[in-house]
């Protein structure tokens, strides 16, 4: 029995001998400008740091260590230009403890914010009161701090008003593309008869009330009313047409009629 | 031969036979283990609980199940443990090498068990019967009840010790009786708590029978003398109680703790084991005849042993008592025993399991006396050695083969669904941030478990159903969400809130492993977007927040400490104690007097225990093998209908064309070319078989006309079908006369159909930050184009048309908040009624049920959030339709044409309806049972009520993507009645 003890007390003894290594991030703060981004650790056992890691949206990054005195001083490596958001500062130590501090950073150079709305990113739906988010794009990717601790994104939101807007020329539009509202005049029109006799229809091209041709994949619903009897038929534009062949079981007459959205083709009487 | 040279044999012998058992265990339960593990109910269960340990000892707070609760609601050293041997070894390895180890000691307990009865050699037949238990191998192999085991095992060692106190009066006893009923309670606190009634009790009642001369009294003296006793040895019985009572709470005080401030207020979940037997006879063969088996056989003798002996008495009270209250509802008795409360809450088969340990040593007994006793002796001098071999020889070997069957019963009676390989699950989980939302599985079964085991994601649902806490779940009598089908209604109605308030629980992605659920996900606005290489498919849903983060459960630290240490020191100190006693205090025989094995039995019970064994064993064999190879299905036109609906249900194709009239002319690829081209759709692809009624319309010599009414339980709702078919009798069998087929050929000999696809590019950045603003893409805009709020007499709704504005498809997350009068508040989201995904300027309409008196409703906040859809816009074939108005109801005929190159599965349709002012009153969806084919047309004809629902003039406040919106109001008073296909499309050729 007292060697069971014994085994015990001395798995006891063996197991608490190392203490644990405590990290501590100094100059620890919410948000940390990347362009001279040092930070500052100490810990009980300097030479116990192994390496230090930054990890951001984009990447991981080794950072570069040197003791200074009392504390480490990690710093991004020269060259290396870090995308600012979120982050991550790990460091690990050689007995494989780790400690992780979550930060997020920005680069705080002078910048003007400019503003990308542009006629080519705002839907001119005539329909409908207009609601787009539009934000202007900083390089610090719009993070700003809030009561000195959270960062958080900024937004700016235009009012609900229509407006128009011209591209500007001679300027490079990165991210910028033409999105067309809805069509504003739909005339339907039968197309000739084909050899085999069956009923073609087709719409006028159509353009929003700026000019664009409406996408492709725009639902369009033929409603053909015969009598009692209301037909269905969902098809979408190609090219801002909408064609339809009215199959041959369908015999006259009959109207026709052409949705898209909240906007109404004329109606077409078919004897 | 001596007494002492018999004592010396029958000790050396007892042992051997130990060592047999021992290594009978390895040799059968350690190997089949590992691969009925994963047919098992809770081995999954077990392992997650283990995995919580291995991963956070110290914090009890377990959020991954049913939005978080606390793992001190199950006693912790059996999750403790083999969350230790995880270290080691894989989880399914770590549960295996746990279970046989606790087998072994369970082996043990039942050999030092016996000897307070019988002498070695008996004991060593009883650990051999240990091995051998069909409630043993029951409650390891089909529903991997480990704690169970553990909590047992402990008990049946502690025991002895508690008789040697009782009798001799020794401290050590008592500190090593304490010491394994301390495990016992860190192990499973219910064998705890019923251990005390059923097995200690007992054995202190023994412990002063042993005291006393109890030859020559009667019986009412001799309780007097047991009563005499108990009080001279009051000291001892108190302090071991009181004792026993404070290490009992005291062990696991956070699990006391947990159950006074969260006590569980559920509805009961049905169990088989509560049913009346006579009834449910399936329930009766699982819960009560597999695992009582032998011990039904040897009723007799196990009956006659335990009421011979005067120190038995209390054990036969246990047995019988346990036999009974395991008999679950096939008598009154275990409910007026237990009470209303306790009967619904515990799992009655567990008595049984009780029952079965009980009688393990009296089995043991007889079986000795029956192969080497006088048993033997009197069969020999009946029917000849040779005899007497044969019948042992044909009733082991029966009950051995019935041992295999319960070894195979998860694959002779699936409880589960077929093993699903989970890595393609965890990588989807791992990749790109998924598990920032919670999940849901369907059709895993206790797979779920495994599932969660591996991950860190959050599930709704979970599979302990003790820390269930939400009321979507408590409310009903639904044990998990993930096998809501076999539920009933009550379990369907739990999912579908699930499903449809999923942004309260942050539910964002379902695994469906069972094509069965796949009409309710599409129509309650989840979209399929990939299957799995381990084929299930992944169903989302869109514009879900992501977890919030959650307010762990308090508990002071000092608790958590304890339940980390406590349970773990326990059982290192009951090993040390064992040590000590094995080298110091271990004495070769404990009972107190020596036991007079008086080896002599009735006639009767002679013959009936040892013919009843063989007679059950073989007739099971015999049953099953008549069931499987010589049943007829088809002597009457009933029972021939009937069977060809069963295997129709199980889709046994082959089977179910051998009930229709041999003819050369149906053959099995005609069948099924027919089958084909006519069956498919809601019914019976999407349903499971409810019942089915028969009506004999016509009856012959030869000829029947059978009306078949059949009921059909899908994820949408019941559906009720009616055939007529006709029968034949031919050689004294009655076959299906094939339907008369109808082709239906297109016109079209090639379809064409083309489509204008969308792809959300996504990430230009490969980042693993979700919120980097490149991969903002914006939020399509909808506008609402009609929104009223509806009363009628019993219910009042929100409807409202539904308009995507937008280039782009648009999936969108409705939502109504109800303010009330008394200043509550509610939040109500769109069912079945309404189309989730919108093409691009494509109009729907959608409904918003609520709930609480509508005049009570001060005003209501409709809110939109949408986001970008890749797919699910298109909605159908062409539709044409043809109202015909009648005095309060309208009929409906609608020809719908599958334009597509593939089936429509389920079609149906959005039906809205107005008033006479073209506003808004009602909208409500129809699915029809029956699919199109691509280029073929159905009729769908409805005859629907027309809506008394009147407008309210309640205040509205229309919200979308968080910006106020005004309602376009479009009045339609042309048309009262608009129809919009509404189609569930199952092929995954693009998903629709």
């Amino acid at each position: 029995m007292k060697i069971y003890i014994g085994i015990l007390c001395g798995l006891l003894l063996v197991s608490c001998k190392e203490s644990a290594t405590k990290i501590l991030w100094m100059n620890q703060a919410p948000l940390i400008d990347y362009n001279d981004a040092v930070f500052k650790i100490e810990t009980s056992n300097n030479g116990a740091i192994e390496n230090c890691y930054v990890y951001t949206g984009l990447q991981g990054i080794k950072l570069l260590h040197i003791t200074n005195g009392k504390y480490i001083e990690a710093r991004v490596p020269k060259g290396i230009r870090l995308f600012a958001g979120p982050a991550t500062l790990l460091i690990q130590t050689k007995s494989n403890h780790s400690a992780l501090f979550h930060f997020v950073g920005a680069q705080t150079f002078n910048y003007t914010a400019k503003d990308f709305r542009s006629p080519k990113t705002l839907i001119t739906d005539s329909s409908l009161t207009q609601q787009q988010l539009i934000y202007s794009l900083s390089r610090s990717r719009n993070l700003k701090i809030v009561n000195g601790e959270a960062a958080v994104e900024n937004w700016n939101d235009i009012a609900p008003n229509q407006k128009t807007y011209f591209a500007q020329e001679n300027k490079k539009e990165t991210t910028f593309y033409v999105e067309a509202g809805s069509s504003t005049d739909i005339q339907l029109v039968m197309d000739t008869i084909s050899m085999d006799k069956q009923l073609r229809f087709r719409s006028n091209k159509l353009l929003d009330k700026y000019g664009n041709t409406i996408v492709d994949g725009t639902r369009a619903v033929l409603f053909i009313k015969k009598g009692r009897k209301k037909i269905r038929v969902e098809t979408k534009t190609k090219n801002g047409i909408v064609q339809y062949a009215v199959p041959k079981e369908v015999k006259t007459p009959f109207s026709l009629v052409l949705e898209i959205g909240a906007s109404r083709s004329n109606t077409l009487y078919i004897d | 031969m001596s007494q002492i040279e018999k004592h010396t044999l029958s000790n050396k012998s007892g042992r051997l036979l130990l060592l047999v058992a021992i290594c009978l265990v390895l040799l059968t339960h350690g190997i089949i283990l590992y691969f009925t593990l994963p047919k098992t109910y809770d081995a999954y269960v077990h392992m997650f609980f283990a995995d919580h340990y291995s991963r956070f000892w110290f914090e009890p707070n377990e959020y991954r199940w049913y939005t978080g609760f606390l793992t001190t609601s199950y006693p912790p050293l059996v999750h403790q443990l083999i969350a230790l041997i995880s270290k080691v070894f894989p989880y399914k390895i770590s549960f295996v090498i746990y279970a046989v180890v606790v087998y072994e000691v369970l082996v043990i307990g039942v050999y030092r068990f016996t000897k307070l009865f019988f002498n070695k050699q008996i004991a060593g037949v009883a650990a051999i019967l240990t091995v051998l238990s069909t409630a043993l191998i029951e409650t390891v192999h089909v529903y991997g009840q480990v704690p169970t085991i553990t909590g047992m095992a402990l008990l049946l060692n502690a025991i002895p010790f508690i008789y040697l106190f009782i009798n001799k009066r020794k401290p050590f006893y008592l500190i090593m009786a304490l010491s394994f009923i301390a495990v016992v309670v860190c192990s499973h606190h219910v064998t705890a708590i019923f251990g005390m009634v059923f097995f200690i009790a007992p054995a202190i009642f023994m412990a002063l029978s042993d005291q006393v001369v109890a030859e020559g009294l009667s019986f009412k003296k001799y309780l007097w003398s047991i009563i005499l006793q108990a009080f001279k040895t009051w000291k001892q019985i108190v302090l071991f109680g009181s004792l026993t009572i404070i290490l009992a709470i005291s062990l696991i005080l956070p699990y006391w703790l947990w159950s006074k401030n969260d006590p569980i207020t559920q509805v009961s979940i049905p169990h088989g084991s509560r049913d009346n037997f006579f009834l449910h006879p399936s329930s009766g063969l699982v819960f009560y005849i597999i695992p009582l088996i032998l011990i039904i056989a040897l009723l007799f003798a196990v009956s006659y042993l335990l009421t011979r002996k005067k120190r038995n008495i209390g054990w036969a009270v246990s047995f019988f008592l346990c036999l009974l209250l395991g008999s679950g509802g096939t008598t009154p008795l275990p409910k007026l025993m237990l009470g209303e409360t306790a009967f619904n809450i515990l799992t009655l088969d567990r008595f049984g399991f009780w029952a079965a340990i009980i009688a393990i040593p009296f089995m043991a007994k007889f079986i000795y006396s029956f192969l080497n006793g006088s048993v033997k002796d009197f069969w020999v001098r009946r029917i000849g050695e040779r005899y007497h071999f044969s019948l042992a020889a044909i009733s082991g070997f029966s009950y051995l083969v019935f041992i295999v069957f319960i070894f195979h019963l998860g694959s002779f009676r699936p409880l589960q669904p077929k093993e699903i390989e989970i890595q393609p699950i965890l990588n989807f989980l791992n990749r790109d941030d998924h598990m920032r939302w919670r999940f849901l599985t369907l059709g895993f079964g206790d797979q779920m478990a495994w599932l969660s085991t591996n991950t860190l994601a959050a599930s709704v649902d979970g599979n302990y159903h003790s820390a269930r806490r939400l009321p979507e779940l408590t409310s009903r009598p639904i044990e998990r969400l993930e096998n809501a089908k076999f539920a009933g209604d009550p379990g369907l109605a739990s999912l579908k809130d699930f499903l449809t308030q999923a942004e309260k629980y942050n539910l964002k992605y379902v695994f469906s492993n069972d094509r069965y659920y796949d009409p309710l996900l599409f129509y309650s606005g989840w979209n399929r977007t990939v299957r799995l290489e381990n084929g299930s498919m992944v169903w989302e849903k869109g514009n879900i927040s992501t977890i919030k983060p959650i307010e762990p459960k308090p508990m002071a630290d000092s608790l958590k400490l304890m339940w980390g240490i406590v349970p773990i020191s326990v059982l290192v100190l009951c090993f040390l104690l064992t040590f000590y006693y094995l080298k110091y205090y271990k004495e070769d025989e404990y009972v107190l007097k020596s036991i007079n094995h008086l080896d002599v039995y009735p006639r009767i019970i002679i013959y009936t225990s040892s013919l009843l064994p063989l007679f059950m064993f073989t007739a099971f064999i015999a049953y099953h093998t008549w069931n499987i190879l010589l049943t007829n299905e088809k002597p009457s036109p009933t029972s021939t209908v009937k069977n060809f609906y069963n295997h129709l249900d199980f889709q046994s194709f082959e089977k179910a064309h051998t009930f229709f009239k041999p003819d050369p002319t149906y053959s099995i690829h005609q069948y099924l070319l027919e089958k084909s081209i006519k069956d498919g759709g809601l019914l019976p692809t999407y349903s499971k078989l409810k019942n089915i009624k028969t009506n004999v319309l016509k009856s012959g010599k030869q000829k029947a006309q059978i009306e078949v009414v059949a009921n059909w339980n899908t994820s949408v709702g019941p559906h009720k079908s009616t055939d007529t078919l006709e029968l034949v009798e031919q050689k004294g069998n009655w076959y299906i006369l094939p339907p008369k087929f109808e082709a239906e050929i297109p016109f079209e000999q090639m379809l064409k159909y083309d489509f204008t696809l969308f792809k959300k590019v996504g990430k230009r950045i490969i980042s693993s930050f979700p919120t980097v603003k490149d991969d903002k893409i914006k939020k399509p805009f909808i506008a609402i184009t009609n929104l009223e709020c509806i009363g009628t007499d019993s219910a009042s709704y929100v409807v409202g048309e539904i308009l995507n504005a937008d280039n782009i498809p648009v999936n969108y997350l409705a939502y109504a908040i109800a303010y009330y009068k008394d200043g509550s508040k509610m939040k109500y989201y769109p069912r079945m009624d309404a189309q989730y995904n919108l093409a691009p300027k494509a109009v729907s309409y959608f409904k918003i049920p609520l709930e609480g008196n509508k005049d009570s409703i001060e005003n209501i906040e409709i809110g939109f959030s949408t986001d970008v859809s890749e797919r699910g816009y298109i909605p159908g074939g062409t539709t044409t339709y043809e109202v015909a108005h009648q005095d309060d109801s309208f009929n409906l005929i609608v020809d719908m044409y599958n334009v597509l190159p593939v089936d429509i599965n389920v079609p149906g349709m959005l039906i809205a309806e107005r008033n006479a002012k073209g506003q808004l009153v009602n909208v409500q969806s129809y699915m029809h049972h029956k699919s199109v084919k691509s280029a073929q047309q159905i009729q769908m004809n409805k005859t629907m009520r027309k809506s008394k629902g009147k407008v309210m003039s309640i205040p509205t406040r229309l919200f979308v993507n968080g910006a106020e919106r005004k309602v376009d109001n479009k009045l339609d008073n042309q048309n009262t009645i608009s129809v919009v296909p509404h189609c569930f499309i199952a092929q995954e050729m693009y998903f629709h």
